[in-house]
Order: structure tokens, then C-alpha cells, then sequence
């Protein structure tokens, strides 16, 4: 009796080593601080949905981590003598439903993108004239050659999803490495892995679960704990916590962001350039790069970050150069000596709350009262960056893979431009830049941002640090110039 | 010494740190020297340097003001519309007293915090949030204790006797209600006093109270706190003042209670 109970729980326990040992799945946590806003490609405008929806739609193409574009769903493309017909050749590919790609799928999606009734972003797309089907691919025409063509195929909005899905914002079929398997929100999202992948590569990890944690400690907290593998984008403010530990890894670059004081260039005093030039030449940014961002940033003088290395003008520096004496002459040339404005920061980021704290001392230093306005996020949403109803705010822009799609904004009339900035040769070379190629391109961004720098839409501060803490082991971890998270890349 | 003492020395000890913050702090509390971050307490800054190099003690006693006075305007103001609807609840009674004691009840529910949310999101954080939120958070305690003590106080014999000689309500009110209320009311008020600094620490802690570069102990407690494991001192410094000044008012709530007692046993 007694040994056929020993007998039945050594197979009972073999079974389970058997069953269960292999059975494991790998998984990965990440954290990441807010919550995606839809999972349809063309309403989505939340950078968090960017940042989880790389890894589970594809477009054409894809943005690499050098900044540059490659074959997604195309394997290769050609272009025209005239630069306005781009034909795409697609691969064999199945979206995570189990149906193949088809050009019809392609086109509707893309169609879909570029409908101003639809997408949010159909203005990014307005380039294009016509997109339709050929034999082996899918033709692309434009109304004139665009340089930053190309780049914007790579972005969310362009993604390809099969013309019969029905729930994209909940429910999102794409062709990438991950489909999502659950999504609870403001908790978080789990993805798994697409074993049907057109790349025939098998991602090392089977799961990969995005943990919705606001709070910049208690991420940390559950990094050390061991609860999450993976924080992609750490608050310079808690690095302290994590910089010494020996079970963690650090890795620093640049996120191809740009820190800016925004000015009302539209709201008086402000649409004086002595009033914004005495802003510009009283602020201290070494004093903000080591005070906000401990010295990890890089500092810079123009709308682009210096990550952008083929079109970013390095050599701006000396346009404005920290000041205070001059600043107060301006103010008082501009009969501004008892200037007052209220400094509106967004709370849910330290960094730029922190930046707008010790900026408002240094202005407070030439005479001017600074009122501090901290608000929520949504706030600062609606009143500054829609209303445009405020003074000084500052934010971080995110970059993109080309220029154009990121220096456009200060144009005239620009609906992202709540900087309210407007000059006639600026807008002229914007248009230009689309035009013109290699090193002429260059030249024109590098005018442009020359416009920038001296006319001050506002004060351009830094490209924070981008730092990822991980536990070790986990490796492969990829830093992109725009806002993703490649999970297929990772392995332990 | 006399343990009842000790309420008195420490909120005496806060109060004169404060008024010393009017006319003298080491360093000005708002200046920023980034490079002197996270210094240790020592001869320079005897409390340490915050993460902007601001010297943490200078700002620790300009910090108090802010608490203790809103602590104090608010309580009080607080505690005359609380009395005086207390004073109307136990005196007139019927609907008047039904409809007070129960949107009291309702606002007693309603915790002081997710009252200053509320005024968070109608108007912009800052010191008026704070200020009503607190107000409001007392109305009811003193109403309540005012009705109750009206309640019992006219029940007793030499009010009855009062009344049999011809006292009007009035009289009766001011003669010998409200000399009687004056003990509990003054206990409630210490005792509010101690929650009132606890709210606004709180509130501010949150981000809905004193906005920067204001210093309040409750907002250099959250600015300090992810730097905890850095510079303790920056979480140390603004908890132990709220800690001290919250056990002063509550030690000092006790020694009125004490004299209370005595008086009575004398009695």
C-alpha cells in the first residue's frame, strides 16, 4: 500500500517535471508610464499606442534604429525619373487572423489613412494623389516629388491591417512579431508572440506584458523587485536609484527629443523679438541640463536634435548666448522692465516641471515675475497646445524620422503650431525642402533652423538622456529615434 | 516638568521659528545653486542642500508660515460657521436642525482630501484649494459639537431656572450657552488645528495645494521623496515639522482638557 503511494507521486511528480518544465513560456514585463489611447492606427494620437503598436502592425516599410527606412511589408520599392510614382512589391504575409495580405488590403488601409473624414493624421498624408494595385504591388503617385515621403509610410498611421477587421481600436490585426492578447486598461497589455511571422524569425520571448505604472518610483520599485524586466524610458530623476545596482543595466542615448520653452508669439508683449530674445538670452540651459537632467542630456540650438546628425546646424550656438545683462537692456528697449507671465508646466513630467522651476528663477533674476501654473496633462492639452491660450509653457517635441515632419509645425497657419510663430522665409523653405534633395535639402533645413534659432519661437533647450534600465540578462535592447519599443529584438 | 507642558513649548517653538522666517533665513529659500545639490547637513546648510541646492532649512522655516496660517484662518473660519449653524441647530430644532445635522452627516462622509480634489478640478490648485477644503472639512465637527453641548447645556437646571425667571433665547444663548461651549470648542479647535496642517501637507504633498516655487513641508516632502535614498534629509527635515507641530496641537488640545477636568473636580 505504502510503496504504491510512493510509486503514484514520483510519476506524478515526473509528469509535472516533464509536462511543466518545457511548458514555461518566456516572458518579458515591460513598464511603461501611460496607457494607450486606441489600437486604431489612424485615430490613435497617444505616443504610448506608437510605442506598443510597433510591435504589432507593420506599413511598406519600417523605421530602423539608425533613423533610416527598410522593407516591411514590401520587400523593396523603386521610384520614378519624376520622384512621384513609387511602386512597392509586396511579400508573402499573413496578418495574426491567419489571412495572407492582400494589395487589396493595402490599398483600402492606406486610402483609409488619408481620408481627412477618418484619420486624425490624413494631413501628414496629403501628398499622396492616388494609391492603386498592379500586378505585383502596389503604385503610390504623388501630386509633386516629396523628400519626406518615404518616412511617413513608416509611422503608425500608415500601417497595414486587413480591409474586413472590424474593432482596430480594441482589437488590433496587424502582420507583426506580436499580436495582443489582452488589454486591460490602465493596468496593462499582454502581448504574444506571432509565430506566422513573414520574417521566419521566432522572437525569444513568447510573451510580453506592457505594465501600465505612472509613478516613476514605483516603477523602479518593481524593477529591483524583479516584477518588471524592462523599463524603456526611465525619469532622469530616479536614475540615482538604479545607476549602482549590480543586478541592473543602464543604457544612455540620445531620444531625438527637443525641449523647448514655447512662447506665444502671437500674444503681446511676446510678439516682440526683444521680449523673446531677452527670454532666450537670460536662460541658463548648462544650469537646466544639470539641475533637471543631471548633465545626461545634449544641449541644443535649433528645433532638431543633434541625433538628426545630417541636418542638424551645430553651429548656432553663439546666437543667443547666456546673457543676463544684455536680457535686461532688452527688456527695458522694449519698455518691459516689469514684465510678468505665467510659466504653464505640464505635472505629469518632471523634467519639464523641474526645467520650468529653475527657469523661472533665472528669469526672476532679470526683473520679471514668473507665476508658476502647474497643470494635469490634459489640461495643458486643451489650453495650451489647442486654445493656444497661454505665455511661456515648455514641453518635449517628439522627433521623427525626417526633418520635414517635424521643423513643419512652425509654419504659418500650421495646426500644430501652437507656438504661433509665423515668417514668410521660413514657410517659403519648408516648402522648398520637400523639393529638393541630397545636400540642396540640407542647405534649406540648415537655413531653416538658422530662422528658428534667431526669430525664437521659443527657447530650444535639450535632447534629454533616453534611458532604459533593465534587469541583466535581458539583451538585444534597441534604441529607436522615434518612440518604440522593439520587443522582437530582445533575448536573454 | 509638567507634561502638560509640552504642547505649549512646541507649538511656542514653531511659532517662533516661523516668525523668525519673516526677518532672517540663512540663505534665500529659493535660490537655485544647482551645483551645491544634495549636500550633506553641515556647517553651510545645517539641514543640507534640496535637489536644486536650495538650503533646506531656510526653506523649512518659510515653509511653516504657510501651513500654520492657513491652518489657522481656515480652522477658524471653519469653526465661527460651524458654531454659529450648531448654535441655530440646537436652538431652534425641527426642520432647521434636521436639514443642518443632515447635510453635516452628508459632508462628514466626504473625506477633507477628495473635497480638495473636487475644488482641484473647479478651480486651479493652489492656496484657495487648500483653505476651503479645510474650511469646509470643519463645518460640520463643530456644528455637531455645538448642537450637541446646546442640546445638553439647556437641559440643566440653572438654564431651566433661567427660562421659569423670564430669560429670553438670547439672553440664555449668550449668558450661559456659549461661556460653557468655549472649553469644547477651544479642544476641537486644537485638535482640528493638528488635522488642518495634516491636510494641507497632504494636499500639497499631492500637488492640488502650494504650488512652487512656494515652500510648504508638504510640497518639499513630495519633491524630496525620489531622491529619499540620496538625501534623506530632504524627506527627514519637512516630516519631522509636521510631525512636531501636528503631536504640539494635539498635546496642547490635551491640556485643555486636563484644566477642564480639574475645573470640574474643583467644582
Amino acid at each position: 500500500m505504502y510503496k504504491r503511494m510512493l510509486f503514484s507521486v514520483v510519476v506524478a511528480m515526473i509528469t509535472i517535471l516533464l509536462v511543466g518544465g518545457p511548458g514555461l513560456a518566456q516572458v518579458l514585463n515591460i513598464a511603461i508610464p501611460q496607457d494607450p489611447d486606441s489600437f486604431d492606427p489612424v485615430k490613435t494620437v497617444a505616443a504610448a499606442t506608437g510605442e506598443v503598436a510597433f510591435n504589432i502592425y507593420e506599413g511598406l516599410v519600417k523605421a530602423t534604429p539608425q533613423g533610416e527606412v527598410e522593407g516591411a511589408l514590401a520587400t523593396h520599392w523603386t521610384i520614378n525619373d519624376t520622384g512621384t510614382v513609387y511602386t512597392f512589391y509586396l511579400r508573402e504575409a499573413f496578418f495574426h487572423d491567419g489571412t495572407p495580405v492582400t494589395l487589396d488590403d493595402v490599398v483600402s488601409a492606406l486610402n483609409r489613412a488619408r481620408d481627412p473624414k477618418i484619420a486624425v493624421r490624413a494631413g501628414e498624408l496629403s501628398m499622396i494623389k492616388d494609391v492603386h494595385p498592379i500586378e505585383t504591388g502596389v503604385q503610390i503617385e504623388l501630386h509633386e516629388p516629396n523628400g519626406a515621403f518615404i518616412y511617413t509610410l513608416a509611422e503608425v498611421y500608415a500601417s497595414i491591417y486587413p480591409a474586413h477587421a472590424l474593432d482596430l481600436a480594441r482589437r488590433p490585426v496587424g502582420t507583426g512579431p506580436y499580436q495582443l492578447q489582452e488589454w486591460v486598461p490602465n493596468q496593462g497589455l499582454e502581448l504574444r508572440r506571432f509565430d506566422q511571422h513573414w520574417s521566419g524569425k521566432i522572437p525569444y520571448f513568447e510573451q510580453a506584458n506592457f505594465m501600465i505604472i505612472p509613478d516613476e518610483n514605483s516603477m523602479v520599485l518593481n524593477l529591483k523587485a524583479g516584477r518588471v524586466n524592462l523599463i524603456p524610458r526611465l525619469e532622469v530623476a530616479v536614475l540615482h536609484q538604479v545607476e549602482n545596482d549590480p543586478n541592473l543595466v543602464i543604457l544612455s542615448s540620445p531620444m531625438n527629443l527637443v525641449q523647448v520653452f514655447s512662447i506665444n508669439n502671437a500674444r503681446p508683449p511676446f510678439d516682440d523679438l526683444r521680449v523673446r530674445k531677452a527670454l532666450a538670452l537670460g536662460t541658463n540651459r548648462e544650469e537646466i541640463l544639470h539641475g533637471a537632467a543631471w548633465g545626461r542630456g545634449t544641449l541644443l540650438d535649433s528645433a532638431l536634435s543633434p541625433s538628426m546628425a545630417s541636418f542638424y546646424n551645430d553651429s548656432l550656438h553663439e546666437v543667443y548666448p547666456y546673457d543676463p545683462q544684455r536680457a535686461k537692456e532688452l527688456l527695458e528697449e522694449a519698455g518691459q522692465e516689469d514684465l510678468q507671465l505665467v510659466l504653464t508646466l505640464p505635472a505629469n513630467y518632471p523634467l519639464h516641471v523641474q526645467a520650468g522651476e529653475l527657469v523661472a528663477e533665472q528669469w526672476k533674476a532679470l526683473g520679471i515675475q514668473v507665476d508658476l501654473q502647474i497643470v494635469e496633462w490634459g489640461t495643458w492639452l486643451e489650453r495650451v497646445y489647442t486654445q493656444r491660450d497661454y505665455d511661456v509653457s515648455v514641453i518635449g517635441l517628439a522627433g521623427r524620422l525626417d526633418p520635414h515632419a517635424i521643423l513643419v509645425r512652425y509654419t504659418t497657419g500650421n495646426s500644430r503650431n501652437f507656438f504661433n510663430f509665423s515668417n514668410t522665409r521660413y514657410d517659403e523653405l519648408i516648402r522648398l525642402g520637400l523639393k529638393t534633395v541630397g545636400s540642396e535639402r540640407r542647405e534649406v533645413y540648415l537655413e531653416a533652423q538658422e530662422i528658428l534659432a534667431q526669430e525664437l519661437p521659443g527657447v530650444f533647450i535639450m535632447d534629454p538622456p533616453q534611458i532604459a534600465a533593465m534587469t541583466r540578462g535581458v539583451q538585444g535592447f534597441k534604441n529607436y529615434p522615434t518612440y518604440v519599443v522593439d520587443v522582437a529584438s530582445l533575448y536573454k | 516638568m509638567d507634561t502638560r507642558r509640552w504642547g505649549m513649548i512646541l507649538i511656542g517653538l514653531i511659532v517662533a521659528l516661523t516668525i523668525l522666517g519673516y526677518i532672517y533665513t540663512p540663505y534665500d529659500p529659493n535660490e537655485v545653486r544647482v551645483m551645491e545639490r544634495f549636500e550633506s547637513p553641515g556647517r553651510d546648510h545645517l539641514l543640507g542642500t534640496d535637489h536644486f541646492g536650495r538650503d533646506v532649512l531656510s526653506r523649512i522655516l518659510v515653509g511653516g508660515r504657510i501651513s500654520l496660517l492657513i491652518g489657522i484662518a481656515a480652522v477658524a473660519l471653519g469653526s465661527a460657521v460651524g458654531t454659529l449653524l450648531g448654535l441655530l441647530a440646537g436652538f431652534r430644532g425641527g426642520l432647521w436642525e434636521e436639514f443642518l445635522m443632515r447635510t453635516s452627516t452628508a459632508l462628514q462622509a466626504f473625506p477633507s482630501i477628495l473635497l480638495a480634489l473636487l475644488f482641484a478640478t473647479i478651480w486651479e490648485p493652489g492656496v484657495q484649494v487648500v483653505l476651503w477644503s479645510i474650511t469646509f472639512g470643519n463645518i460640520p465637527y463643530f456644528l455637531r459639537l455645538t448642537r450637541n453641548q446646546v442640546l445638553s447645556i439647556r437641559k440643566r437646571p440653572y438654564v431651566e431656572a433661567a427660562r421659569a425667571l423670564g430669560a429670553r433665547d438670547r439672553g440664555i444663548m449668550l449668558r450661559h450657552i456659549i461661556p460653557n461651549l468655549k472649553d469644547a470648542l477651544l479642544i476641537q479647535f486644537t485638535v482640528s488645528l493638528a488635522g488642518a496642517i495634516l491636510v494641507e501637507a497632504s494636499l500639497s504633498y499631492l500637488g492640488v495645494g502650494i504650488q512652487p516655487p512656494a515652500a510648504s513641508w508638504g510640497r518639499m516632502l513630495r519633491e524630496a521623496q525620489g531622491y529619499a535614498s540620496l538625501a534623506p534629509w530632504g524627506v527627514l527635515a519637512p516630516g519631522l515639522f509636521i510631525a512636531v507641530t501636528v503631536l504640539g496641537f494635539n498635546l496642547l488640545g490635551d491640556t485643555w482638557i486636563f484644566r477642564r477636568e480639574d475645573v470640574l473636580k474643583r467644582e
